[in-house]
């Protein structure tokens, strides 16, 4: 290996400029040295010790020029295998007894490695140290990029105590150090040690050091650099690879194109075949092949990135979504560009996005259907976002964005107020992450609307208080209609079942306020007598008036019994009943019938009952009705065997009421049917009492049920939830005051 | 009670306590003696001791009705007229109270001067069936007195039979049949056949051979 040689790999690409120049001049003090100047003395040992010096000269260069020749040729794994080898040569040219070569990865070189060392057998070796505690000085001066020498650790300079306690420590007599360094980045040190012998430390042996030390450093730099290559090659292909995605080039006149395997594999073809650009356009589709074409003529003009996707048709007619991005790269300052890019497959996502706006068209088509509208709030019901249906659902034009939930409150029938602002406080202040409600409405052009709203709180702050809410709002005016429809018709039917039943009881109903009615009328004619007589007797005209006024009041309570049952109310008003106050009322409504009939009714009332929550004249309906159906079943009975029972009992949770006749009881066959509308057994029945009975039951929350008591006769029973904690007549009163 | 030296009485029998009271305040204040009852069952238990009077009759009773007090009071004989009331009156029900002897079917709230009227009327029925009790009662007082065969003879007199008849039917003779016919209507106080035969219709004695 010659000089030039070394000259050569001085200039090795990794190695900055200035440290390459510095070595280039030491290089150039060494060669003059070794030629040796022109001299007019002439000293014969002054030539030996020369020749020697020479010969080491040459002896050491041709080392250094045989490890910077294996450097430059080994692939970078072996680079480290050589620096051992290269350490121990160096130490044994030059007698040093120990070399160590520490590295670090960038920042951290608080703990160095010691990835490489030469040392005498038997020398611990420590793998990692603490840099910082057993070689701060030491560290402080490579970071620096200043090499330095401790000849004998007695001169070590002021701070490196650390550094020669653990010197010491290790048995080792001087230390020569150089920072191992690339692009300015120092990354490792260099050391040399005396651990037998002391040394004179010549400028020259210190030149040589350098020099190595410079050799190895370029050579690390070079494994360093191309590991990171590799290592980016290697995430590249990880990219492509998981991108689905081939790479390929394209000449700038379009003509050549090359293509690695994974476009073929991609473009569903065998790995051998070639495909050239034509080739490539007539496996697009032919929809898009147009597209494909324009994008291509666009990239070869500019150098801007561009993208294009589009379908192929693979050989075997299988239809896949590509996308190709590519970009015009000129090779060199002045060379031919070329379009360089890559193609993936992006069927998955293609479908993925085809699903999602199928998705989206799906509800935009079933918010279109249901005529719903959404909205988006965030902090203080600041309005984030409307669409046009939801403005137009709230007849809410741009210029209210502002005061949007002052606007809609304002709008909101009173009625519903309490029920809506209870929805916002529950979504707002927690408690509830979705609610709905339904509310009337003042639409300014439409005028009253019933809207149903669906909200769902996205976040809330720290203080737990809704930041961003979502909401969908329905016209619900149709459905609320047909609702009410529905409730009228059941009310009517309701209605025309209790006025029938009542009309069958007309004849007893007409004793029952005959009796009031005829006693007034004999005791008005006897008080007209009395007083028409010589010293009328005043206290018995005061008694007859008394009872006359009494028997009014009785009068009057039997109208009005009568009339709330007669009565076409507008809606159930629910209340809290004690049921057996209202069998009480069934009975004086009853009495007469169960007279007539030589009916005998027995009573079992439990002593105190919780109250019930229900309509009460329709809990009065349900109880005429199963009474009658009663006194039906034992008429055909002999007088003595004519007997009905109505009972009261609190069972948990609820209260029960059961009717019983004596009669013959259901037969099996029928009691399916018995609370099917229009299903009767008597000669004159409407077929709904029962029916009526039961959907009345249900619509207090209760059930209605029948069966045949084991001791004879039929038992109906129904049982309505208790409401709780509540005496009935407090309960009563409270809900009166509330003003409901 | 006995028949003679009562006044008549009006009996009150319904339920409704304040409808009783304030009929039999009317029924004063026209002087009536009244008395009252709250079922018909208290009635019939103390009926059998009454004897001039009418009774004013609710139908709507719990437990007897009306029209099965009716029925009872006939079983036991007691004949008072009945004036019934009633909140509600169906004309089958009115046909069959009506049938059976009642004076009047009234519906509440009934006309003070209606059911005065109809009171009046029952009072003079109860009246004129006491003085035909009375009347009755002297017949078979007097039929006691009568033989055996004077009580024989008489059926056949009264089947319009002539004595020789008589004779011939009984085996006795025609003479003697004179005797005994002489004698019955000496005992029975009438004067010819004829009154003979109304006693006997009264009285309910049937013709002998028939």
């Amino acid at each position: 290996m010659t000089r030039s040689a070394i000259r050569k790999k001085a200039k090795a690409p990794a190695v900055p400029a200035g440290q390459r120049r510095r070595a280039e001049a030491r290089l150039r003090e060494r060669q003059e040295a070794a030629v040796g100047s022109p001299t007019s003395e002439v000293d014969v040992r002054h030539l030996i010790r020369k020749l020697r010096e020479t010969g080491e000269q040459l002896r050491f260069e041709a080392l250094l020029a045989d490890l910077s020749a294996r450097f430059i040729n080994v692939p970078a794994d072996q680079v480290d295998a050589i620096i051992a080898d290269a350490q121990r040569r160096v130490c044994g040219r030059l007698g040093l007894d120990a070399s160590a070569l520490w590295q670090w990865d960038g920042a951290d070189s608080k703990m160095p490695v010691l990835t490489h060392h030469h040392l005498p057998p038997g020398t611990p070796v420590p793998k990692r140290m603490d840099a910082s505690r057993h070689f701060p000085w030491t560290l402080r001066e490579v970071l620096a990029g200043r090499s330095f020498l401790v000849s004998s650790l007695d001169k070590a300079p002021e701070g490196a105590e650390s550094d020669v306690a653990t010197w010491r420590r290790l048995g080792v007599r001087n230390a020569v150090a150089f920072p191992l360094a690339t692009g300015g980045v120092t990354f490792g040190a260099l050391s040399f040690h005396d651990m037998a012998k002391r040394r004179r430390w010549s400028a020259v042996l210190l030149g040589r050091l350098e020099l190595v030390a410079e050799v190895f450093a370029n050579a690390i730099a070079r494994k360093r650099f191309e590991q990171e290559l590799r290592e980016s090659e290697e995430r590249l292909s990880l990219a492509t690879e998981a991108a689905d995605a081939g790479p390929w080039v394209l000449d700038a006149k379009g003509a050549r194109f090359w293509t690695g395997a994974k476009l073929l594999e991609l473009l569903g073809m065998p790995p051998g075949d070639g495909v050239d650009v034509e080739d490539y356009f007539a496996l697009i589709h032919p929809d898009d092949r147009q597209d494909v074409r324009g994008v291509l003529a666009e990239a070869l003009q500019s150098r801007d990135k561009k993208v294009v996707e589009y379908r192929i048709v693979r050989p075997d007619g299988e239809v896949r979504w590509m996308m190709s991005r590519g970009r015009l790269v000129a090779r060199g300052a002045d060379g031919p560009a070329r379009l360089t890019g890559i193609t993936s497959d992006i069927t998955a996502r293609k479908q993925q996005e085809e699903a999602y706006r199928a998705n989206k068209a799906r509800v935009a088509s079933a918010a279109d259907m249901a005529g719903i509208g959404f909205y988006e709030m965030g902090e203080g019901f600041r309005l984030i976002f409307v669409d046009d249906r939801a403005r137009l659902l709230l007849g809410l034009s741009p210029q209210e964005d502002g005061r949007a939930r002052d606007y809609w409150l304002a709008r909101i029938h009173p009625d519903d107020c309490p029920a809506v602002l209870k929805f916002t406080r529950k979504l707002h202040e927690g408690g509830s992450e979705v609610e709905s409600v339904e509310y009337r409405f003042m639409h300014p052009v439409h005028g009253l609307t019933w809207l149903c709203h669906l909200t769902r709180v996205l976040d809330r702050n720290a203080a737990g208080l809704a930041t961003r809410v979502v909401g969908a709002i329905q016209d619900i005016t149709q459905r609320k209609q047909a609702e009410c429809e529905t409730t009228e018709l059941r009310r009517e039917l309701a209605h025309v079942t209790r006025v029938s039943m009542l009309g069958e009881l007309a004849a007893s109903m007409a004793h029952e306020l005959n009796q009031p009615l005829a006693a007034i009328l004999s005791n008005a004619q006897a008080a007209r007598r009395f007083l028409a007589m010589p010293g009328a007797d005043l206290d018995n005209i005061r008694d007859i008036l008394d009872d006359i006024v009494r028997d009014d009041k009785r009068a009057g309570d039997v109208i009005h019994r009568l009339r709330s049952l007669v009565q076409k109310k507008q809606v159930m008003v629910p209340d809290a009943l004690d049921l057996n106050e209202l069998v009480h009322d069934a009975l004086h409504l009853l009495n007469s019938e169960l007279i007539s009939r030589n009916v005998d009714l027995e009573l079992g009332l439990a002593p105190s009952l919780p109250a019930v929550h229900a309509g009460r004249v329709e809990m009065q309906q349900v109880l005429l009705n199963l009474m009658v159906n009663a006194m039906d079943a034992v008429q055909e009975k002999p007088v003595d065997q004519r007997k009905i029972r109505v009972a009261t009992l609190a069972v948990k949770g609820a209260v029960r009421v059961a009717v019983r006749d004596w009669g013959d009881g259901i037969l099996d066959h029928l009691m399916p049917d018995i609370f099917r509308p229009f299903f009767t057994t008597k000669q004159q029945g409407l077929g709904m009492g029962l029916a009526v009975s039961r959907s009345m039951i249900d619509s207090c929350g209760g059930r209605l049920w029948a069966e045949n008591d084991p001791g004879g006769g039929a038992l109906f029973q129904f049982e309505l939830p208790a409401a709780e904690r509540m005496q009935a007549k407090r309960a009563g009163r409270r809900k009166r005051a509330s003003g409901k | 009670m006995t028949m003679a030296g009562n006044p008549p009485c009006v009996f009150v029998v319904d339920d409704d306590l304040s409808f009783r009271r304030s009929l039999v305040r009317l029924l004063a204040s026209h002087g009536f003696e009244t008395a009252a009852f709250d079922s018909a069952a208290s009635f019939l238990k103390e009926a059998p001791a009454f004897r001039a009077g009418c009774i004013v009759l609710d139908v709507h009773m719990p437990g007897l009705s009306g029209l099965r007090l009716q029925e009872a009071l006939a079983e036991i004989d007691c004949r008072m007229p009945i004036i019934f009331l009633t909140g509600h009156g169906d004309i089958p029900m009115s046909v069959q109270a009506m049938r059976k002897g009642a004076v009047d079917f009234l519906t509440k709230p009934v006309d003070e001067g209606t059911l005065l009227e109809a009171i009046r009327k029952g009072l003079e029925e109860s009246r004129r069936r006491d003085e035909q009790r009375a009347q009755i009662e002297d017949v078979r007082a007097r039929m006691r007195t009568l033989t055996e065969r004077e009580h024989e003879v008489m059926r056949h007199v009264i089947a319009g039979k002539l004595n020789k008849q008589i004779g011939g039917d009984l085996g006795i003779v025609e003479k003697t049949i004179k005797v005994h016919r002489a004698r019955v209507m000496a005992k029975m106080g009438v004067h010819s056949v004829a009154d003979l035969v109304r006693l006997c219709a009264f009285a309910g004695v049937e013709p002998a051979g028939k």
